[in-house]
């Protein structure tokens, strides 16, 4: 007998976990215009070292402090030499570096090697409490890790910080010409959103007990990015809506498997409408959803905005 | 003792290096001419592999017309992705990211695609290509024919780029594409054409690795890598430096397999070497001179000083 209200609530809480994973990529993407295509990368490594610093001994809450500060140093490292160039350096740097990465790890016996880590330390005894109670307990974990992030990033949009780094993606020369060191802030804000990234794996490491380097291939990153754009890349609310939006269609796809007769596999269905939905929307709608539907309010007067205070996505100028 | 055998090792660089530059000729091409990395670009190699795949085992067509097949058949496709989608999106005036977030998209259509209609399963071209014996040297003709290919290939291009009006359009294109059009070249033509000999010249190289090897539906996937790897080192979008780069990363990968092997690391790790390479080039386009010079001083004065 499957069990319906642990399979939602575990539904709730990876909606949970890829908007922490979407956020980040909109504060890279969407607000400053980096575009990292290795989220992947950050997320093994804070699952990773959240599984050896716990397996060490270490308490939880620095286990989970040393996640979101290794992945935030192997960002900064991994961003250095990228950031200075043009865009695409960066994406490609970040893309070949999320498969190596994964090489790496798994021709490392200590890790796990391909087979990965089982018996990783969880925060809420699973064999103790109910299936129920340990989901509910991880959601709640997560969606509160998701706030603190989207109220940092809210005060950090809305500070002069916010307001320079929006100005970096408008327009780069015009910041610099203002004397914004724009390299600086770019270091800053990679760093920050490969913390997050490391705080989702450290998490997600903790929710199943297990890691592995088979959990962390570039689909991660693709379902992030399409999360990313389906929502809207410039929005918070965006990222949550992308990431329920993706992963409500992923698991609708392996449930309609059960009781229709689908000839294919829901797993290549999924990655296949995937890429079909990256295409139709970066084609369509490269703003995304929610900021569509933030330009119609406008229109329509429902919506009014205090005078100048937000800057509007190039892209979104040309809708309106 | 890890026996080494120079002329088997320079051997297989160069079996490597053809299929690098059959793999990032056309990756090159089209970014020097759409200024974007096209990651859709690899799994052209894929369907390439099965296009071969498809000609040999089931149609009983024999090998050339597998090539024949997969160089039309990935040209086409490849020709057809630029109309429908990359096209658009230029003339949508689309940014760098949301032409590379469109064609990592594609890519992954593309990919599980050919993994639900031929299945994960490991398929063997088969068709016969006796190994040789020179010396101690081993190979198959499959080689011999492969590095040809793509030695004639280069040099193919090389005349095109030099002395026909198209190559010169090419070129013409990418270096100043305003002042190209001024004067009246038909950029949607010259970019077709560039899409499908990018796409062809996968094809073929598909074929060939697939028959050295094995298909599988991440064949294309596993050279991304080292095809970004190329690209970056011969400088995104230069014809002549994906030439040298693919020799380079070519010699890189086989000299290091017995190194890795006397370290006793797992093999595996040479295509490391490919994010070596992408990561030297940047610290090398972002380091001033002085400062290089500074950096080595300073870390020869350590070995000295330790020494």
């Amino acid at each position: 007998m499957v069990n319906i209200v642990a399979y939602g609530l575990d539904v709730v809480f990876y909606i949970g976990l890829y908007s922490i994973l979407t956020l980040s990529l909109n504060l890279e993407y969407g607000f400053t215009g980096l575009s990292n295509f290795g989220v992947v990368a950050f997320f093994m490594v804070g699952a990773y070292t959240w599984a050896v610093t716990t397996m060490a001994g270490t308490p939880a809450i620095l286990a989970f402090i040393a996640s979101m500060l290794a992945a935030g140093v192997i960002g900064f490292l991994v961003s250095l030499p990228a950031l200075r160039l043009r865009g695409d350096y960066l994406a490609l740097a970040t893309f070949v570096f999320a498969e190596i990465m994964r090489l790496i790890i798994m021709n490392i016996k200590a890790l796990g090697g391909a087979v990965g880590m089982p018996f990783v330390p969880q925060i809420f005894p699973m064999q103790e409490i109910s299936r129920e109670a340990y989901v509910v307990a991880n959601t709640i974990l997560v969606y509160s890790v998701l706030l603190t992030f989207m109220l940092l990033t809210y005060t950090l949009l809305h500070s002069p910080f916010g307001r320079t780094i929006l100005a970096l993606r408008e327009d780069e020369e015009a910041a610099q010409a203002l004397g914004k060191n724009s390299t600086r802030y770019k270091y800053q804000i990679f760093f920050l959103g490969s913390v997050m990234c490391g705080a989702a794996g450290a998490l997600y490491a903790q929710y199943l007990g297990f890691t592995g380097v088979d959990l962390f291939t570039l689909t991660v990153t693709f379902s992030v990015w399409i999360m990313c754009i389906i929502g809207g890349s410039d929005s918070l609310l965006g990222a949550v809506v992308g990431a329920a939006i993706v992963e409500l269609l992923s698991r609708s796809l392996r449930v309609a498997k059960d009781y229709f007769m689908v000839p294919i596999d829901p797993n290549n269905l999924m990655l296949i409408l995937t890429g079909v939905l990256m295409v139709l929307f970066i084609l369509y709608k490269p703003t995304g959803i929610i900021p569509a539907i933030r330009v119609k309010l406008r229109h329509s007067g429902v919506l009014v905005e205090k005078g100048g205070r937000r800057l509007i996505h190039s892209s979104v100028k040309k809708d309106e | 003792m890890v026996q080494v055998d120079v002329l088997q090792l320079l051997l297989n660089s160069a079996f490597t290096a053809s299929i690098y530059i059959l793999s990032t000729t056309g990756f090159s091409l089209v970014y020097s001419l759409e200024r974007f990395p096209n990651i859709a670009h690899v799994q052209f190699f894929t369907l390439g592999a099965y296009a071969g795949l498809l000609s040999v085992n089931v149609l009983k067509w024999g090998f050339i017309s597998g090539l024949l097949l997969s160089f039309v058949l990935c040209g086409a496709i490849a020709l057809l992705s630029y109309y429908v989608i990359f096209r658009s999106l230029k003339a949508r005036e689309a940014g760098l990211v949301h032409l590379i977030v469109a064609s990592v998209g594609y890519g992954t259509v593309l990919m599980y695609l050919m993994q639900q209609i031929f299945g994960r399963d490991i398929h063997i071209i088969q068709y016969p290509f006796y190994p040789i014996e020179v010396g101690s040297v081993r190979f198959t003709w499959l080689w011999i024919y492969t590095i040809l290919f793509a030695a004639l290939t280069s040099i193919a291009l090389h005349l095109v780029f030099t002395k026909t009006k198209i190559g010169r359009a090419i070129r013409a294109l990418s270096n100043n594409p305003p002042l190209a059009m001024a004067s009246g070249i038909n950029a949607d033509k010259i970019s077709g054409i560039v899409w499908f000999i990018g796409g062809a010249l996968a094809g073929i190289g598909g074929v060939l690795q697939g028959a050295n090897i094995r298909v599988v539906p991440t064949l294309g996937f596993e050279l991304l890598v080292p095809t970004i790897a190329v690209a970056v080192l011969g400088g995104l979008g230069s014809f002549y430096g994906v030439l040298a780069a693919a020799l380079v990363l070519g010699l890189a990968e086989n000299f290091s397999v017995p190194l890795l092997l006397y370290l006793t690391l797992p093999t595996d790790l040479r295509f490391v070497i490919g994010y070596i390479v992408v990561v030297a080039v940047l610290v090398r386009a972002t380091t001033s001179k002085q400062l290089r010079i500074r950096i080595f001083t300073s870390l020869k004065r350590r070995i000295l000083w330790l020494t």
